[in-house]
């Protein structure tokens, strides 16, 4: 900074002096904003034409002389440069439009700094402004839509709840069919440090996304670093993505502060329809009396027939006893600011949202400092500090699917009698349970800069960052069916520390070549202590801790596990002209994680980009700004999840012989086995990107192809049955590949010069996943997912050439209306059966298809036949994700439209399978279950069958309590798949920005009203409420929490 | 001023430096960094007390193997028709409406089709007898030899067990003695045949039996662990199969002589299950202790595979407890003279509600409410009790009486009937007392486990001239070992190739 001084003092002596020489005169002015009015310190101003120039002052202000009919020229990074004829004035203040070509922002890539426009990198940069003011816990909400290749989808509705955030396709196989790691999640970069969500996530009691821990307010961008040039860098974690968070600091001038307050509701949720009272009873005997015909009249359950019986005789609202109205409320208040030496920020933060099911919410108080200070001219620090406790009301349990105690098909009839008694049990499950949820977030970093030599720069960067989540629970006599209290706290401290020694030199050499070469070294360890504390029988319901327990009741543990990364890497940037680019990344990692025989992996990758548009074949067409073709080519890894993969544990927890601990390997659990050879899941990617900007970039284009093969992935092999072990987790013949194309365009729909301003951002991206080889020879994998709430299986198949996650069902081709329908087998005269020739079918059946021909239909499964009838049929994984953003300002006002798509994605809706099944297992369940309309439904009618046995195309079969039940309506055929695709309208923001006059007024430099609504509305074909509640094997059960829509009104104040 | 102020970045500099050198030195030893939460194969054989906790690993495996999904009692008894109806629904293609069909029991087949769990027994014992040798002397508080030689003679002994049950249930075992240290290349090993699998017993028996002695050093242990008594009992009744009569008489001698075992009082029959009663040579223990429990659930629990004895119990033994399996009582009228004056004492500690529709089977009916003042949390505080001095009189009259020693067959069987307070059976012809031998094994042991593979050792399951052999089984079933249960094929073949299905349900039993 003291060079800066020095130049402007030269400077003004050169002016001086040329001043003497010529007629000259003084000018003096002021640069502004175009888009706040506030003044930018720091702007290059420059005389056209000549070598000299300044840099605008603290408030914004320069001082020059010149000669008259020159022409200044005023240029700052992030704004478009702008030229100023001086003619005869002497005073010249200038505003600024903030820049619309994005390519010249600087992003990061792995440690280096570089401009985008010189990047060979495929990184998506978002501002935080775009972000900002959303109400939503945590930015991976807001970010939905506004990035291609990146899929959010919001599985739950819950506040606070990790979500699923996959960049390039899913690469992750969960064996065991778990939602939590179904799918591949990419690391963060977080203001310099490293964090994995898995890992977080393995060793946290309570569920709460770590994300939701950073303020949205507090994030200045975030970089999405996708191809391997731009993730090899990460080694051993930057398979599934990087993504760079950067917090806020201060812009140079006086001190600012900041007050933003928002507050507002989510929406009730809509009930689903269900039929009540004497309706629902007329329904159900109409129903059981057409589809059961006279023996179903004999046997009426008493609670439909007694209309008179006033336990039976009610209309009970079930669903209202558990939705509420949620509300929201925010507040920021942040000082920043900023001199030659010193640039501080400091942010303060609360944000509470409380869920739309009772016993829900969502509370985060978040401190955050950011304090830049050059100590000399050499030496600089920067120490960030930032705090964040997050509270998070579970509700009934941890498990997204227990929000709801009667969710989905457990509702029961209306015309059951509700009584306070019965409310307050139902809703005692969330008011006497004391269920804590608390997430303690605290980060420190510091980072030293020594510049040794001119572009000679060593950085030394140390942090620490501890996650402490503690679940404490407690649940009194009263809920207990073994009159029991029950009281835990669960607790675990995960604490990373990261070091890194960074070298970097960068020079031009001659006027042509620039070169910039950074060596690093660097070493992470986490650490996690945990303890478990367990007490049955707590002696009184008002203990709400473990306290008074019997010692035969108390159960404690305590864990301490530990993994590190020690890590050496090289960037190298090469350009020439910055036409030609070169990049090449080099990176090894140690990890403890790697068996002994494999403790290094190598991380390399080159890339390379060219900018046609600075060839001067092209320099002359002029509505071309630019046109760059870049390509890649790189390894990267992902390691185990788990700290101590490679050694084989013994297991002295089971229990106990004759009073003696038994001690034995870990026979069943997938890591009884040392595993010497156990090594990073290699991913090797080739990147071929386009970046062309024109009409003076008001249209901006980036188009990625990409192929991306995840090899040797960690599998949990089955052992051979001697050796006593089951299984093993090892690497595996098992890799996927994902494929596919985003485009990104963004564009200025009028010109800079219109008062009226309208931007637009459309993007999508299309991902081809598929299963290249599986271990043990190709050998096709089978697993089913049991529904969390019913046990309803759906079979998945995993087969080379299909994708992951593939269902496996038979298929459902309608419904027999007559007996001649039903194929005959001609060998043995008997019609067509279902399960195993137990189930001669008969009219009202679904057409299942024989897919393998043998005048049975069932899966087989049970022969020692894993396919039978079984086909794979539909495909989980969204094929096109995209989003499409608008941006409209006039004068004052601005308004914004986000938007995000899904197409091509094929779900299954196992609420309806499950809601049939249970009326279908008999008569009992189907007079205690809620039910809709049913006549709306379209089960087989057997009046209407007989009329037209031809024409007559039922959409369901025969549902008949009382007659055969063969699973007919479980999700093991195609009954309930539907078309997933969506449009969701994430957000409309409608903003206001008082005027200066008011501003002045009011003694304010800025202030700003708004208001947002969050999860507007969604187009869909499919019949579930909101499509994109949809797990990632894309199954509905209608028992997660619903996602709800939000109304939030908000004032700004900059004083 | 200037010169001040380089001197101290020099300083910098050199204390970077050094925090730098001195990081990077210690990162390699964190790179290595094993667990700390729990040992490794490295580390965890070394000691007394790892060799101890290792064996008390290979029984706690044991007792899971033949507790999993009552899997004891379904092999042994169920399919000997035992009961009549269970409380679990996919046990009901076992009753004999449904001919025993082994083939389809839904659910269950990864218990009863997969002698995995078995197969984790044998390798914790080839574990114990690979490493405990090697453990170095000095780190033994008790004398060296006599340990290692009592965990280790223990160790053939529970894996002779495992040799013994597998070649009754499933026949032509795996045979492996060996650790594996690297299970994920293991080579694929072929099925053996019985003959070697009743030889690998009686081999790992021999071992056992010179390792261990007949008295316990320590009370606590006796018959919950193996001694040389549980080793010659075994022997007894693996020579049964083999048919090596001599040889099982001589080894029952052992037992009844050396043993220093002796039969409870008839009034006492049911104290034979609480645990170390003075007539049990081998049980399982599963006796309630709030701390270290080791007793199963009381009460109907989703869980199949956690309530072994709790399947036979309803109220009052259980309180809310609805139902249990239902003694057949057909088979019950059959074995037992329930009209005679003089009545067997054993009815009275076997059954429970004769008179009634439903019938329990309460030789496993000592529940302990851990809760007491409300009655819940019951468990069942009882051994399974797997050899006892009144079975190895039995067998020893068997073995007697295929040598032709009535006498002495006659004797043994008296001293059965005695104490269960029947009158002195009454020699009318050979084949007479081997039917009433058999029946009194049927009186003796219902409910424990072994009756089925009395009759299938003795073939008089199908017999049609004996009284009690089970009608459902047809003789071409029998013939073509159909009396065996069926592999998971599915789940074990991909592993190894080599392995073939049971013959009979290769063929016809499918």
């Amino acid at each position: 900074m003291m060079n800066i001084y020095k130049k402007i003092l030269i400077c003004c002596m050169l002016l001086f002096y040329y001043g003497l020489a010529y007629a000259q005169v003084n000018i003096t002015g002021t640069v502004k904003g175009a888009d706040d009015g506030r003044p930018i310190p720091g702007v290059s101003v420059t005389v056209k034409g000549e070598k000299r120039g300044l840099v605008t002052d603290s408030e914004g202000k320069f001082k020059i002389s010149v000669t008259p009919n020159t022409i200044l020229r005023f240029s700052f990074i992030g704004f478009d440069a702008k030229e100023v004829d001086v003619k005869e004035k002497t005073v010249i203040n200038v505003s600024l439009q903030p820049s619309k070509n994005e390519l010249n922002n600087v992003v990061v890539v792995g440690y280096h700094e570089i401009k985008q426009r010189t990047t060979t990198a495929a990184i998506t940069v978002i501002s935080g402004k775009d972000i900002e003011n959303l109400p939503a816990p945590s930015f991976d909400i807001a970010l939905q839509g506004k990035v291609t290749g990146v899929n959010i989808q919001n599985f739950s509705g819950q506040p606070g709840v990790r979500n699923t955030f996959t960049v390039r396709g899913n690469s992750a196989l969960s064996s065991n069919l778990s939602e939590a790691n179904a799918l591949s999640t990419p690391l963060f970069i977080i203001d310099g440090v490293p964090t994995s969500l898995t890992d977080l996530g393995n060793y946290d009691n309570t569920q709460t996304d770590v994300l939701a821990g950073i303020n949205i307010n507090d994030i200045e961008s975030i970089q999405i670093a996708k191809d391997a040039a731009a993730t090899a860098i990460w080694g051993s974690r930057g398979a599934n993505g990087v993504i760079t968070i950067k917090t806020k600091r201060a812009v140079k001038g006086k001190p600012q502060i900041n007050l933003n307050v928002y507050g507002g509701f989510s929406d009730q949720p809509k009930l689903t329809e269900t039929a009540t009272g004497s309706y629902e009873r007329n329904q159900k005997l109409n129903f059981l009396t057409q589809q059961g015909g006279v023996r179903a009249i004999g046997s009426l359950p008493q609670m439909l027939t007694d209309s008179l019986n006033p336990a039976f005789n009610n209309a009970t609202n079930w669903q209202g006893l558990f939705y509420r109205k949620g509300y929201i409320h925010n507040v920021d208040l942040s000082i920043a600011g900023a001199t030659d030496a010193i640039n501080y920020r400091f942010s303060l933060n609360n944000y509470d949202e409380n869920g739309v099911l009772y016993g829900t919410g969502f509370k985060r108080y978040s401190f955050r400092s950011n304090i830049d200070y050059q100590i000399n001219d050499k030496l600089s620090t920067e120490v960030n500090i930032s705090f964040s406790r997050v509270d998070r009301q579970p509700g009934l349990g941890n498990d997204p699917h227990e929000v709801n105690p009667l969710s989905g098909f457990q509702q029961p009839s209306s015309l059951y009698y509700t009584n306070d008694t019965d409310i307050a049990r139902y809703r005692g499950q969330y008011d006497q349970l004391r269920n804590l949820d608390r997430n303690d977030l605290l980060t420190g970093f510091i980072g030293l800069h020594y510049k040794i030599l001119p572009g000679l720069l060593y950085k030394i960067e140390g942090s620490g960052s501890t996650n402490m989540s503690e679940n404490q629970f407690s649940s009194p006599t009263t809920l207990s069916a073994q009159g029991i209290a029950t009281s835990y706290d669960y607790s675990s401290n995960y604490v990373s520390a990261n070091v890194n020694n960074v070298l970097s030199y960068g020079r031009k050499i001659g006027t042509n070549h620039n070169i910039n070469i950074l060596v690093l070294q660097n070493f992470q360890r986490d650490v996690v202590n945990s303890k478990n504390i367990y007490g049955d029988n707590v002696p009184d319901d008002n203990i709400k801790v473990v306290q008074g327990v019997p010692q035969s009741s108390l159960k404690a543990s305590t864990d301490y596990q530990a993994s590190s990364l020690l890590s050496y890497a090289t960037q190298v940037h090469y350009d020439f002209k910055e036409k030609y680019l070169f990049d090449a990344t080099m990176r090894a990692d140690a990890s403890s994680r790697f068996g002994s025989n494999h403790k290094w992996g190598y991380f390399p990758s080159v890339s390379a980009g060219y900018i046609l548009s600075d060839e001067n074949y092209l320099k002359p067409v002029r509505w071309i700004s630019l046109l760059k073709v870049r390509a890649s080519y790189g390894v990267n890894g992902d390691q185990p999840s788990d700290f101590y993969a490679p050694y084989n544990g013994y297991n002295l927890t089971q229990g106990y012989y004759n009073g003696v601990a038994m001690g034995t390997p870990n026979f069943n659990t997938g890591n009884g086995v040392t595993d010497k050879n156990l090594t990073w899941e290699p991913t090797k990617q080739f990147d071929i990107g386009f970046d062309g900007a024109f009409f003076n970039s008001r249209i901006n284009l980036t188009i990625d192809y990409y192929n991306k093969i995840q090899s040797n992935k960690y599998y949990t092999f089955p052992l051979a049955f001697y050796t006593g072990y089951t299984q093993q987790t090892s690497n595996s013949g098992l890799s996927v590949g994902n494929s596919g194309i985003e485009v990104n365009i963004d564009t200025h729909n009028l010109p800079p010069s219109s008062k009226f301003q309208w931007t637009t951002n459309f993007n999508f991206s299309y991902n081809k996943n598929q299963i290249l080889s599986l271990p043990n020879g190709n050998r096709t994998i089978y697993a089913t997912y049991n529904d969390n709430n019913s046990g309803l299986g759906i079979n998945y198949i995993f087969q080379v050439g299909k994708p992951l996650y593939m269902l496996n069902q038979m298929i459902y081709q309608g419904v027999y209306n007559s007996q001649s329908q039903i194929p005959v087998n001609p060998f043995t005269g008997q019609a067509l059966t279902y399960f195993k020739g137990n189930y001669p079918v008969k009219p009202g059946y679904p057409i299942w298809k024989d897919s393998n021909g043998d005048y049975d239909v069932w899966s087989d499964e049970d022969k020692g036949n894993a396919q039978g009838d079984l086909l794979p049929t539909a495909n989980p994984n969204p094929a096109i994700t995209g989003g499409f953003n608008n941006n409209f300002s006039y004068k004052n006002f601005s308004l914004g439209i986000g938007m995000t798509f899904t197409l091509k994605r094929d779900i299954i809706n196992s609420l309806l399978s499950n809601q049939y099944n249970n009326w279908a297992s008999g008569i009992t369940n189907f007079t205690s279950s809620s039910i809709p309309d049913l006549s709306k439904i379209g089960f087989w009618d057997p009046v209407l069958a007989a009329k037209d046995p031809a024409g007559y195309k039922a959409k369901y079969p025969a549902l008949n309590p009382g007659g055969a039940y063969f699973y007919q309506f479980f999700p093991f055929s195609t009954m309930f798949n539907e078309n997933g695709a969506y449009l969701k309208i994430t957000n409309i923001s409608l903003g206001y920005k008082l005027s200066k006059r008011y501003l002045d007024a009011l003694g304010l430099s800025g202030c700003r009203f708004y208001a947002v609504l969050q999860n507007v509305y969604t187009f869909q074909k499919a019949k579930v409420p909101d499509a994109e509640q949809v797990n990632p094997f894309g199954i509905y059960d209608g028992a997660t929490y619903p996602i709800p829509k939000k109304v939030t009104l908000g004032v700004s104040v900059q004083f | 001023m200037k010169l001040q102020m380089k001197k101290y970045i020099n300083k910098y500099i050199i204390a970077i430096i050094i925090c730098g050198v001195g990081l990077i030195t210690s990162c390699k030893k964190y790179i290595n960094e094993g667990p700390i939460d729990t040992p490794t194969d490295n580390n965890f054989w070394t000691s007394e007390r790892a060799a101890e906790s290792g064996l008390a690993g290979a029984y706690g495996l044991l007792r899971t193997a033949l507790t999993n999904g009552q899997a004891y009692f379904i092999f042994g008894d169920a399919t000997a028709n035992e009961f009549s109806a269970y409380e679990n629904f996919e046990l009901g293609s076992l009753s004999s409406i449904n001919q025993w069909n082994f083939n389809y029991v839904p659910y269950r087949e990864p218990i009863l089709h997969n002698w995995t769990s078995f197969y984790q027994v044998i390798s914790q014992c080839n574990l114990i007898l690979s490493k405990v040798p090697n453990i170095a002397a000095a780190n033994f508080q008790d004398d060296p030899v006599a340990t290692k030689n009592q965990i280790m003679g223990e160790a053939y002994f529970i894996r002779a067990y495992c040799y013994y049950y597998i070649t009754q249930v499933w026949g032509e075992p795996v045979i492996v003695t060996q650790a594996y240290t690297d299970p994920i290349n293991a080579k694929p090993i072929a099925r053996s045949k019985d003959a070697d699998g009743f030889n690998q017993v009686v081999s790992d028996l021999k071992k056992s039996a010179s390792l261990l002695s007949y008295n316990y050093s320590n009370a606590s242990q006796v018959a919950v662990q193996a001694g040389k008594g549980s080793v010659f009992a075994l022997l007894s009744k693996v020579y049964m199969w083999q048919k090596q009569y001599q040889l099982a008489s001589a080894a029952a001698d052992s037992v009844i002589q050396h043993g220093g075992y002796s039969l409870e009082t008839g009034a006492n029959f049911s104290h034979i299950f609480k645990g170390q009663s003075p007539e049990s040579i081998f049980e399982i223990n599963m006796i309630y202790s709030p701390n270290q429990n080791e007793a199963q659930r009381g009460d109907a629990t989703n869980d199949n595979n956690n309530n072994v004895f709790s399947v036979f119990l309803g109220d009052p033994f259980v309180k809310g407890k609805s139902y249990g399996w239902s003694v057949n009582k057909d088979l019950v009228n059959s074995l037992y003279d329930t009209t005679a004056s003089k009545k067997d004492v054993r009815i009275k500690s076997t059954f429970y509600g004769l008179q009634s529709a439903r019938t329990l089977m309460v030789k496993y009916a000592n529940v302990i409410y851990q809760n007491p003042q409300q009655q819940t949390l019951p468990f069942v505080s009882n051994n399974m009790v797997v050899l006892r001095l009144a079975d190895i009189f039995l067998l020893k009259a068997e073995a007697d009486l295929n040598q032709g020693n009535t006498g002495s067959a006659l004797m043994y069987l008296n001293r059965v009937r005695q104490r269960a307070g029947l009158d002195p059976y009454v020699f009318t012809s050979q084949n007479d007392l081997l039917y009433t031998i058999m029946d009194e094994r049927g009186r003796e042991l219902y409910g424990e486990g072994q009756w089925y593979f009395d009759l299938v050792r003795s073939g008089l399951i199908t017999n049609p001239n004996y009284d009690n052999s089970i009608d459902g089984y047809l003789p071409n079933r029998i013939t073509n070992r159909g009396y065996l249960w069926p592999l998971d094929l599915r789940t074990l073949l991909p592993q190894d190739p080599l392995l073939t299905q049971n013959a009979w349900w290769a063929s016809a039993g499918q």
